[in-house]
């Protein structure tokens, strides 16, 4: 049994060697324990030729090549790739450039606010006043709005409310589809032609 | 530096920037050695084609990614490959009966051998076959050391392997086709040989190759 055990490790130990000798790999010292072993070893000798003859069998397989068009057919998809960075920086430059301005706006406001206050302790009343005035335009505006959801509400029923609720919704999704959708379902297009591909 | 990689550097440097037509001299020099490693590995040409064109566009993405010191055709092998496996992965699992593979049936046929455009042709196929009883971890090393005739030490940069993991996985493979083979001559020698008929009237050659290493019956 321990006879077996060993001499079943050394045909694991050659069968790493066969890997190696199949690709060249092995040292001159090796070569000549391996040539030794196979010459007595008539298991290991028939693993041998075994996997010689799938070595070689590969060894003869050609390339295989692309249908004719591949090229185009990447081409396109990189197109398709560059188009959809632009709309991803156009909708970057879009979100960032609207932030910006109304970032600057509010600021512009602040510091005239500050430096008005600064300069002219009077305009403190001004500012007041004008914000009063503001605050009645915004209750204006707020009784509006009230009034327009509960008509909504009230009269053709919630319904109406999430139908508009749904368009903005929808209005919303469709830009983010147009900004950001990507190159997706591209590929089955493009990839549609068939053709010899085997060399 | 050869003037072939120095050109290469260059359309790499123009792709980088956004020009397609450098980056489409790239996808020609490589597309052969992409598909081929594609198709080996899936044993599909449609889905080859698809992985191909993914793993361009892999590579056009991570551009910036690439290092000069590296070889390109490396770096986009490797794209492909991992690829390759991440899809092989996610297929659901295939029984192959070992007996139905036309490989190994041809490998151990004792039929006369055909013309030789014939032979081509079903060799491919059954060369296609038999990779295909491999675990993608096998295939891959595989093909990239016959078809693609790298080194252990750059099918360990594609792969991103050790080298021994890479003379592993060799060997393993190597014992997983001989087992392929010494099943389907046991089959074979079980079966009743059958009338001869053009299916299987594959090759005698291989045939005769396999009965000098004594595995036929």
């Amino acid at each position: 049994m321990v006879e077996h055990q060993d001499t079943m490790d050394e045909h694991e130990i050659f069968s790493e060697s066969m890997s190696l000798a199949l690709d060249g790999l092995l040292s001159h010292q090796e070569q000549e324990a391996f040539d030794q072993h196979l010459a007595a070893c008539e298991p290991c000798r028939t693993r041998w030729l075994k996997w010689q003859r799938i070595s070689d069998l590969l060894w003869v397989e050609p390339f295989a090549g692309p249908a004719q068009g591949f090229t185009l057919r990447v081409d396109s998809l990189v197109q398709h790739e560059q188009r959809r960075r632009e709309r991803m920086l156009g909708g970057l430059v879009l979100v960032g450039g609207t932030v910006s301005i109304w970032a600057i706006a509010a600021l512009s406001v602040a510091i005239t606010v500050i430096v008005g206050l600064a300069v002219t302790p009077g305009a403190r009343w001004q500012i007041a006043e004008y914000f009063g005035f503001g605050s009645q335009a915004v209750a204006v505006v707020v009784r509006a709005a009230t009034a327009m959801r509960d008509s909504l509400l009230t009269a053709p029923g919630p319904g109406v409310l999430a139908a508009g609720l749904c368009v903005l919704v929808g209005l919303i999704a469709l830009w983010a589809w147009l900004v950001f959708r990507n190159g997706s379902g591209q590929q089955t297009v493009v990839a549609g032609e068939t053709g010899r591909n085997v060399r | 530096m050869s003037n072939t990689e120095n050109e290469e550097l260059r359309w790499i440097e123009a792709a980088r920037r956004g020009d397609r037509n450098a980056f489409s001299k790239l996808v020609q020099a490589y597309q052969i050695p992409v598909y081929n490693l594609t198709y080996r590995m899936l044993g599909n040409q449609q889905e080859a084609e698809d992985a191909a064109q993914e793993a361009f566009l892999r590579a056009y993405k991570r551009l910036n990614t690439y290092q000069p010191g590296r070889k390109f055709s490396n770096w986009i092998l490797s794209i492909a490959s991992h690829h390759c496996i991440d899809l092989l992965r996610r297929r659901r699992f295939v029984w192959l009966s070992v007996e139905d593979n036309p490989a190994v049936a041809w490998l151990a046929s004792d039929d006369e051998q055909p013309d030789d455009a014939a032979v081509r042709s079903e060799r491919a196929e059954e060369v296609r076959s038999m990779l295909q009883h491999l675990a993608p971890e096998y295939r891959a090393p595989l093909i990239l050391r016959y078809w693609h005739d790298l080194s252990y030490k750059e099918i360990a940069d594609v792969l991103e392997l050790s080298e021994p993991a890479v003379k592993t996985r060799l060997h393993r493979a190597r014992l997983q086709l001989g087992a392929l083979l010494e099943e389907q001559s046991a089959a074979t020698a079980r079966k009743p040989k059958p009338a001869s008929s053009p299916a299987n009237a594959t090759s005698g050659r291989l045939n005769t190759l396999v009965r000098s290493a004594g595995l036929a019956a």
